[in-house]
């Protein structure tokens, strides 16, 4: 199976958005702080490539 | 006599330990930590796999750079457990 780059765009944008949920979940399940810290950097991260990947897909010609 | 009965069953089940609240919490945290190294990890190597089928520059430059950020991702995650779990 073959996909195309549009697939895989959509694919990862919406990964993207279920990791920033996921992060941002987990994130108030934790009591330490570093640990709570750490998460919400990657949770903040997970957003931004949404953001970017979003982006790309609107610059390729499609909407996510 | 029924009462007694019990007792004697009960005693031969194997006890178990009960943790402090806030152990529970440390290895639940831990649970967590191990299922988002695995997930980022998983990410990562799906994002290498896009990076390889892409045919557009610009989308295999946007996938290697996101496998090289969820790596680093998964490896501060990695590194946080493994100090936590040497202490």
């Amino acid at each position: 199976m073959k996909f195309s780059d549009m697939d895989m765009l959509q694919d990862y944008e919406k990964d993207c958005r279920m990791a920033a949920i996921a992060y941002t979940l987990v994130v108030t399940e934790i009591l330490d702080p570093d640990l709570r810290k750490l998460i919400g950097t990657l949770a903040q991260s997970a957003a931004r490539s949404q953001e970017k990947f979003a982006n790309l897909i609107l610059r390729k010609g499609d909407r996510p | 006599m029924l009462l007694k009965l019990f007792r004697i069953l009960n005693e031969k089940k194997p006890q178990l330990r009960e943790f402090d609240p806030t152990t529970i919490q440390r290895i639940r945290e831990g649970a967590y930590l191990t299922k988002l190294i695995a997930e980022t990890q998983v990410a990562a190597r799906k994002c290498e796999f896009f990076a390889g089928n892409a045919v557009d520059a610009e989308v295999r430059t946007a996938f290697e750079e996101e496998a090289k950020l969820l790596r680093e991702g998964a490896r501060s995650l990695q590194q946080y457990y493994e100090a936590m779990t040497l202490e």
